[in-house]
């Protein structure tokens, strides 16, 4: 991608549409019989609106989009901060931080934590010490945490849905990969573009949203105050994150809190550092002296579970490795269910690189026979060619007969070619790789996991950009390195961790009176595009 | 001088595109009728219609590219019938690509390929929809293909340029290969090197910037922004190797523009081929491939309105340029200076030129071919 992002601009690299459709709703009913109006602008630069009929004049007050609305939206006018982030932004941050009635709490994202080791070149056991020392001291949040438990959690729930869809799947005959919908960025752009995909997206929610709704149902418990007085930041990698945060629980748009109130990227940390270093400084003297573990328990909510593990990494991609995982714990699920069948010295995993190093499989073969596979697929580019793919599927159903749409030029020209291969051989002008068997098939896979960014989530459009005497993909190295130096605790080697967590997680819903959904699943919903015209103009800009 | 030889009244309402195929007699127009139609390029058969392509795009077609045969027209493949293809790229944000079937069998394959020219451009040859790409948000202004027909571009009002790779003997499935989001505005115009795989789009942000395909990972990037216009560039051409001017160490690139002018730009191709392993060059140039691209010279002004298509000549190096006010401007260099050669006032009369090309007559004789307001397309002899 381009290398020319600014530390300002606020795009995510899937950028929106150009029209806003916000229905113009009228101020109220009454006056909507007012006639003939002509609308003034007065010395002051203000609107005002004068009805023709008796020359009366009124004030209007600006249009407001808010966050919610955005995502009611086909698209937006390209990154109008003020409009689009306003509830997000770290000075609106700052400003709820005076309400003294509220708790503030803070999860912050591995991603995040690596970028800005590597911003400050510091260790992540460094930078996670003066995170705690900023946010809980300076800023006087009452509580920290990282997102590693939200993150295990949807984990283990994606592998149990891809090991559902995939036993009914072979049950009916349906093959169809199962989606990711962890991605933000991702999910708003199949809800406006491309619906047809909808159907193929797993319900299950990201970290930010599982930890979100945890923090505040265990916050609130434990000083017995209502969910609605906590505020919940949230440091992630993206700005489509803020989106996320936005989107109402299914059947509950009443509901009178939403699980993460605010989400701020590290860029914007570091801007809010700069604007305000008289008061807030990140490389401020430690106020504790304890141990970084001591500290991870002290800051976390007292019934958190493996609070221990609370900041902990997983294997696999550094956008949270649910490709990886899901083929970790099929293998796991397959040696409990059949222990005679399944020995675990016969089981190996191969990777097939895609076109271009954003798409790569993974195969879990067991005696070199494929039994799952997933893939995981990043960038706008590699997105594009999915849908497409998944518009048109062709793929033969096993057991019947091959139905397959093709061009039928293409078919005679491979006749034709295949008859003149014997005589001559038509050398190839182009780089395209013959189809072998190492060829990737998104439609024969288990399971996508979409990123929008190149490169997945330690790349994201809120991460710290490269300095200018790195290059980007040295910088990106650097990032990634750092994040491997979180401390792993792995799901796939620690089989008592998914049972405990997978007990804890039925218990929390029980005594806490959430269903299940409501922790673990999210809704998707086909957004209408514009038709009118004027609308659309009225919203372009050129 | 410049001399109509043909008017074409091909369609009803405006024609915004024309292109010529690089090696057979035929023309491809666009319009915003939704239609395109292809002509035969031969003056003696007085440029019969051969095809009109219609029923498939909901709004104007603006641009229109014909993919050169199998090889690239320098090096095109032996004994091999190259059926010709062609892209249209429309408002309704797809683009269309369309082919024609095989002769009929019961002809000699050695025979078919003697007379290609004329077998080819047959009116009786059925031309079909092969294939629809979607991808665009909104409106596409332009596409083109690479010298060797595996590379399509094409750009949009959504600012982006999108590059789609095929397999240039099946044109069997199109997959995207880039998406580039450099440019701040609406871009009006994609053209790719004759040559070699680079890319120029030209935007309504006033520059131009070129594209290149990273050494390492393949992965296409911007790799020089060509500032110095102050209105929107609507078209940018490089010059081809043959070209009898050229100078084998230089690209060259001639853009035109709102702000009256036609520029040329140059870059040295040395420092592209330098050798680029030294361990002193810190990192962030090994990687970063990017070009030196510097304004050569402003071409002598003839144009008083916005000039909106230009083409540079591969057989004479003659530059063409036309615009809004409806005149034809040939540009001639001479020992290194342009001179205008020749002025034709009201090309299509009181209409605005939309394109400019030039193109080969079946008679091998070189012509300009203009598309207009007025929906006609105009063929104009040249000396």
């Amino acid at each position: 991608m381009s290398a020319i992002l600014s530390q300002d601009d606020l795009n995510d690299f899937i950028s929106p549409s150009v029209a806003c459709i916000k229905p113009i709703v009228p101020a109220s009913q009454d006056e909507s019989n007012i006639g003939e109006v002509e609308i003034q602008i007065d010395k002051n630069g203000n609107p005002l609106e004068i009805s023709k009929i008796d020359q009366k004049v009124k004030q209007l007050s600006p249009a407001q989009i808010s966050l919610s609305d955005c995502l009611a939206c086909s698209g937006c006018i390209t990154s109008a901060e003020e409009v689009l982030v306003a509830q997000h932004s770290y000075e609106q941050l700052l400003n709820s931080l005076q309400d003294r009635e509220k708790v503030f709490v803070v999860s912050i994202s591995h991603q995040s934590r690596a970028s800005l080791a590597a911003a400050y070149s510091l260790s992540i056991e460094q930078i996670d010490k003066l995170l705690i020392n900023l946010f809980i001291h300076q800023l006087k949040f009452s509580y920290i945490i990282g997102t590693s438990l939200g993150r295990k959690l949807s984990l283990i729930e994606e592998a149990k849905n891809i090991i559902n869809s995939k036993k009914e799947s072979s049950e009916n005959n349906t093959g169809a990969p199962l989606l990711s919908s962890i991605c933000p960025g991702w999910v708003l752009y199949a809800e406006k573009t491309h619906p047809h995909v909808l159907s193929y997206l797993s319900t299950v929610k990201s970290p930010q949203q599982i930890t979100g709704n945890i923090l505040k149902t265990l916050v609130s418990q434990e000083l017995g105050i209502p969910k609605k007085n906590i505020y919940h930041l949230s440091i992630m990698p993206c700005f489509d994150k803020k989106l996320e945060s936005a989107r109402p629980e299914k059947g509950q748009e009443q509901e009178s809190y939403n699980d993460v109130d605010c989400v701020l990227t590290p860029k914007e940390l570091v801007t809010l550092l700069e604007q305000h270093q008289d008061e807030y400084q990140l490389m401020a003297p430690l106020q504790e002296h304890d141990t970084l573990k001591n500290l991870y328990r002290k800051y976390a909510p007292n019934d958190w579970p493996l609070v221990e593990y609370s900041w902990s990494n997983d294997s696999g991609s550094t956008s949270g490795g649910y490709g990886w995982n899901y083929l970790k714990l099929y293998q796991q699920h397959l040696i409990l269910k059949d222990p005679v069948q399944y020995q675990i010295e016969n089981f190996k995993i191969k990777i097939v690189n895609g076109k271009n190093s954003d798409i790569y499989e993974m195969r879990l073969n067991y005696q070199d026979k494929l039994i799952a596979s997933s893939i995981v697929l990043n960038g706008f580019r590699n997105i594009q060619n999915l849908v497409r793919k998944l518009k048109n599927p062709v793929k033969s159903t096993s057991g019947g007969t091959t139905t397959k749409r093709i061009n039928p030029l293409v078919a005679k020209r491979r006749a034709r070619l295949q008859k003149s291969n014997s005589a001559s051989p038509v050398p190839t002008s182009t780089g395209l790789e013959e189809a072998t068997a190492e060829e990737i098939d998104v439609l024969k896979a288990d399971y996508i996991e979409i990123m929008a960014c190149p490169n997945g989530c330690i790349n994201g459009g809120g991460q710290i950009t490269n300095p200018s005497e790195i290059s980007e993909k040295d910088w990106i190295s650097e990032v990634i390195l750092k994040y491997s130096e979180i401390e792993m605790v792995d799901l796939a080697n620690n089989l008592n961790i998914v049972n405990d967590l997978q007990g804890w997680e039925q218990q929390y819903c029980e005594s806490f009176d959430i269903g299940q959904e409501r922790l673990i699943n999210t809704w998707f919903k086909q957004v209408e595009k514009p038709t009118d015209q004027a609308t659309m103009l009225l919203g372009a800009k050129w | 001088m410049v001399e109509l030889l043909k008017s074409i009244k091909a369609h009803t309402d405006k024609a915004w595109s024309v292109s010529a195929h690089p090696t057979l007699p035929l023309l491809a127009t666009a319009s915003t009728d939704k239609t395109s139609k292809i002509y035969k390029l031969s003056k003696v058969q007085n440029f019969p219609l051969i095809s009109k392509l219609e029923d498939t795009h909901k709004r104007s077609i603006r641009a229109v590219s014909f993919k050169p045969p199998l090889g690239g027209v320098d090096a095109p493949v032996e004994n091999y019938l190259d059926l010709p293809a062609l892209a249209s790229g429309s408002f309704d944000s797809t683009i269309s690509i369309w082919g024609i079937d095989e002769p009929e069998n019961e002809v000699d394959d050695d025979e078919i390929l003697a007379n290609q020219s004329e077998i080819l451009t047959n009116p009786n040859n059925e031309w079909n929809l092969m294939a629809i790409i979607e991808g665009h948000e909104n409106e596409i202004k332009s596409i083109d293909w690479n010298w060797s027909g595996n590379l399509l571009a094409s750009c949009s009002r959504d600012k982006t340029v999108w590059i789609w790779e095929t397999d240039p003997e099946t044109l069997e499935e199109f997959e995207c290969i880039s998406v580039l989001n450099d440019h701040q505005h609406d871009i009006k115009n994609v053209t790719w090197h004759p040559n070699q795989n680079l890319l120029a789009s030209s935007s309504y942000d006033d520059t131009i910037r070129i594209y290149k395909q990273d050494i390492d990972d393949d992965d296409w990037s911007c790799v020089g922004v060509l500032n110095g216009h102050n209105g929107t560039v609507w078209c940018s051409k490089f010059e081809n190797k043959h070209n009898p001017n050229a100078d084998p160490k230089k690209i060259r690139l001639v853009s035109v523009s709102d702000d009256l002018t036609v520029r040329l730009w140059s870059s040295i191709t040395e420092v592209v081929d330098k050798h680029i392993d030294d361990d002193y060059i810190p990192s962030s140039i090994k990687h970063n491939s990017e070009m030196i691209w510097e304004q050569e010279t402003i071409l002598p002004e003839a144009h008083k309105y916005p000039i909106y298509a230009v083409d540079w000549s591969a057989k004479t190096g003659k530059i063409v340029s036309v615009g809004s006010d409806s005149k034809i401007v040939v540009y001639k260099e001479v020992e290194g200076k342009w001179i205008i050669e020749s002025v034709k006032d009201q090309g299509h009369g009181v209409h605005e030129i939309n394109s400019v090309i030039w193109a080969t007559l079946d008679d091998k004789t070189e012509v300009i071919v203009t598309a207009g307001d007025d929906g006609n397309i105009n063929i104009w002899s040249t000396d």
